[in-house]
């Protein structure tokens, strides 16, 4: 009997949690129809501008400062975590070893708040500088990279540490150097996972607003170059969000609805990543 | 105790004469931290053979043959006593710090077939890439030439870019074997290369082996006495004293197993123990 | 026989790397082995300079005081004392609501449902969405139903609830796993003695996977603190120390967020606040490992 109650009480709690997913869903869109009735989709993309108080709503060039954030982050971040993921399993002497990955551990949990803090006071002025105005699409990859790295490293550290150790051994058997190794046997064996963590940092990347918002310069505009300013479309929705009403309010909600679809976009691909290993 | 180390002895004296040795270890030790694995191991290893290390388990057979090619440098805590011979060269003094040039000479195979989860073709040319071999042409041919050394060559030879891992576990096996020829070894070791195998699989190893003495010395540890008698022309017996894997005889397989020398050899091909 | 002439003769086949006397081979895994140790150097420097920016540049501004006061000149001078306040209380809120349900959750998927059925995949699938979902996303979907359509407003009780939501997927991703690093001798044990489920989940599972339940909540404590972007539209920013829940009041990340990029002149105060926030989250992230730790020794023993 009692036992009944547990079971009815753990469902319908599992079943809340698990459609939260779904009510989120249902409350972006339920704010964006008002304007999706008004407002064609196609000029989201071909309106003149920017200007959501004048019923300007392109919001292209956002779009595309995420995107050219995101990629900028995972090419500067993606090779510098596989590297250090290899060093913690095959390269480091054993006492750096538990401390390094107990240092990643840390990175991974910093709030992105710190990053924006140390990019917008220590890494904007070194740039600008260099070139101005410093707060820039490179300020911004920057310091989106540090903060993807330890999710990426964290990632493929666990495949090379799943990894059967019998390659290795035959690796080592076959006279192969551990350089050639780790490039020519172990790389390609994890690669779902260096898949996997990609997918993952991406995620993280698109996603972050605070400290894209704090280092990019928000200027709503295409970059020419890696020194213009940019506005994620993150940063657009937390920038705008306090004085937004009616079809601006709109717009910024279906900017957050295709800001989801992108991230349940990557996790698909992500689950169909690890699906397809566990199959081999 | 004592009568062990008399027997090794006087085995040491009596095998020093014959033929052409490729292998050597002398007063060999081996420990993992401070549990010892070997104690004195002084055996000779002829060439173009085919030697089994028989013995029952835990008696230091498989942890032997990895201090042949130093895969014991795995294991990081390991330490090792006395010397290992290679022709003239002392694989832990002369070869050095790099074990790699001392694995190009002695191969290994392993218990459980360990193909690289990659096509069959990348398989074997791994290893042909890392030691300057790139011209397409010359991989395709030695390719061939291993995998058909190994019988393989008609069961595969029309789909090496599928994954090794669709193949049987026999043929994973000979692949393995492929595998490590493709180097042209001097010694390949083989660590009870049968036991995960069936008896179909396991009786094509056996006859691979028998093919493969003429060119190659072979080490095969095996705990199937049948096996060993099957394939072995020298055989040494292995044996737990006290925890610590000991050697007790060794010798031409007809007589070992014939006239035993060691009571405990004769109790253990007697299946008493 | 002539093969291994033939591998000898390709060693020397490549000149580029021959002139500085190294195989082919040897040049790609020197190069390989220096992009190894160039990363792990240039990543370390940089996380170095990050970590030491904070401390050196926060330490000066910390002091007792600074814990106690009230924000004076929007932060340019006083403490931080009310932001600490709304800080605690939006986090308590937060664990207060997420805990019994992810709790629940968890022992749901880890004790009752297949581990590889359609079911618990699904499930498992949208807390994945959930756990990568953009913050400022929850940050809107808050503001909508817990500011405006619940009545609400800018308070700490919407803040609290918003961040509920998001550490949810992370607090059961724990719990689950400390569940399953249960022996299972333990249910076994439970069965044997003729125990309903109830009791066994109650008086031995639950006391079995404490170690990995109090883990789960300071992984969603953690991920509350850090949290700056969802808050923003729910708990707003007011400096004042809140008289209830219904108050609107700022945490810590959003102080940080307010005095860099709104206030001149706040940096220092906030390097001081950031210093406070990394200090907390490094105890965090320790008690944590501690914790985790302990669970793989015990599931290693049994």
């Amino acid at each position: 009997m009692t036992d009944r109650l547990l079971t009815w009480t753990l469902g319908a709690a599992t079943l809340m949690v698990a459609s939260l997913i779904a009510i989120i869903a249902a409350f972006l869109l339920n704010e964006s129809l008002g304007m999706l009735n008004r407002v064609e989709l196609g000029r989201f993309f071909t309106d003149s501008g920017w200007s959501p108080t004048m019923s300007r709503f392109n919001i292209l060039p956002m779009i595309v400062a995420s995107v050219l954030l995101m990629a900028g982050a995972v090419i500067v971040a993606a090779p510098l975590a596989i590297f250090t993921a290899v060093f913690l399993r095959f390269y480091a002497p054993s006492p750096v070893i538990d401390i390094g990955r107990r240092i990643i551990e840390v990175l991974a949990a910093m709030p992105s708040v710190v990053y924006g803090l140390w990019g917008l006071v220590v890494l904007v002025p070194i740039i600008a500088a260099w070139q101005q105005p410093g707060a820039s699409l490179m300020a911004g990859i920057l310091v989106l990279s540090l903060m993807i790295f330890p999710t990426i490293t964290i990632v493929v550290h666990s495949g090379l540490a799943a990894m059967p150790r019998h390659y290795i051994e035959a690796s080592q058997a076959l006279a192969m150097s551990r350089a050639y190794m780790v490039r020519q046997v172990v790389l390609p064996a994890v690669r779902a996972s260096i898949a996997a963590g990609i997918t993952l940092g991406a995620a993280r990347a698109i996603g972050e607003t605070m400290a894209v918002m704090m280092v990019t310069g928000n200027i709503v505009a295409v970059p020419g170059d890696l020194f213009d300013p940019v506005r994620a479309l993150t940063s657009n929705i937390a920038l705008e969000m306090a004085y937004a009403l009616g079809d601006h309010r709109g717009a910024l909600y279906i900017s957050s609805l295709l800001l989801l679809s992108i991230v349940i976009l990557l996790v698909l691909i992500n689950e169909f990543i690890v699906s397809n290993k566990l199959e081999h | 105790m004592d009568r062990i180390t008399e027997a090794t002895s006087y085995i040491q004296e009596q095998d020093s004469s014959s033929g052409n040795i490729c292998l050597c270890t002398e007063s060999l030790c081996l420990s993992y931290g401070t549990r010892a694995a070997l104690e004195n191991v002084n055996l000779r290893i002829p060439s173009r053979a085919v030697t089994a290390i028989i013995g029952p388990s835990g008696s230091g057979k498989s942890s032997f043959l990895c201090c042949l090619n130093r895969m014991t440098d795995l294991c990081c805590s390991t330490t090792i006593e006395g010397s290992v011979r290679l022709g003239e060269h002392d694989i832990h003094r002369d070869l050095g710090k790099n074990p790699i040039a001392l694995r190009r000479r002695v191969g290994m195979v392993f218990q459980h077939p360990n193909p690289f989860p990659f096509s069959i073709w990348k398989n074997l040319a791994l290893p042909l890439k890392h030691h300057g071999v790139r011209n397409k042409q010359e991989l395709s041919s030695v390719i061939e030439q291993a995998l058909r050394r190994v019988g393989l060559w008609e069961e595969v030879g029309d789909r090496l870019r599928d994954s090794a891992l669709t193949l049987s576990g026999g043929q994973q096996q000979r692949l393995c074997i492929a595998r490590a020829l493709v180097l042209e070894p001097e010694v390949l070791l083989m660590d009870e290369p049968c036991s995960s195998l069936d008896p179909l699989s396991t009786k094509c190893i056996e006859t691979l082996i028998g093919q493969l003495k003429n060119s190659y010395t072979i080490v095969v540890v095996t705990h199937d006495l049948a096996q060993a008698r099957r394939v072995a022309d020298h055989v040494a017996l292995f044996w737990n004293a006290d925890g610590v894997g000991r050697l007790i005889e060794q010798g031409p397989a007809a007589r070992v197993f014939q006239h035993p020398e060691h009571e405990l050899t004769t109790s253990y091909l007697e299946g008493q123990l | 026989m002539n093969l291994s002439f033939r591998i000898n003769s390709n060693i020397d086949s490549n000149r580029v790397a021959s002139l500085i006397g190294l195989r082919n081979g040897q040049l790609w895994d020197l190069l390989f082995s220096a992009a190894v140790w160039g990363s792990v150097l240039i990543v370390a420097m940089v996380f170095l300079w990050l970590v030491g920016d904070v401390l050196i540049r926060g330490v000066s501004a910390v002091s007792w005081d600074f814990l106690v006061s009230p924000v004076i000149d929007s932060g340019r001078s006083g403490g931080i004392a009310p932001v600490l306040v709304s800080t605690a209380c939006i986090v308590a809120v937060a664990l207060a609501v997420a805990f019994p349900l992810a709790l629940a959750s968890a022992i749901l998927i880890a004790e009752f449902l297949p581990r590889t059925g359609t079911v618990s995949r699904l499930v498992v699938a949208s807390f994945d969405v959930l756990a990568g979902m953009p913050s400022i996303v929850f940050g809107l979907f808050g503001n909508a139903l817990f500011n405006q359509l619940l009545g609400f407003g800018y308070s700490l009780l919407s803040g609290g609830l918003t961040l509920a939501c998001m550490v949810l997927p992370f607090m059961i991703k724990a719990n689950v796993d400390g569940l399953r690093a249960v022996p299972r001798s333990y249910r076994e044990a439970g069965d044997a003695l003729a125990m309903s489920r109830t009791s066994t989940l109650w008086h031995v599972l639950l006391p079995a996977a404490l170690p990995g339940i109090i883990a789960g909540v300071l992984l969603g404590m953690g991920r509350a603190l850090a949290e700056t972007a969802a808050l923003l539209f729910t708990s707003g920013y007011v400096t004042r120390m809140p008289e209830s829940l219904m108050d609107s009041g700022r945490t810590i990340s959003i102080h940080i967020y307010d005095l860099a990029m709104n206030v001149a002149g706040g940096d220092r105060m906030a390097y001081a606040s950031a210093l406070i926030l990394v200090v907390l989250l490094i105890l965090i992230n320790t008690a944590v490992v501690r914790l985790g730790d302990w669970i793989q020794r015990r599931s290693l023993r049994a």
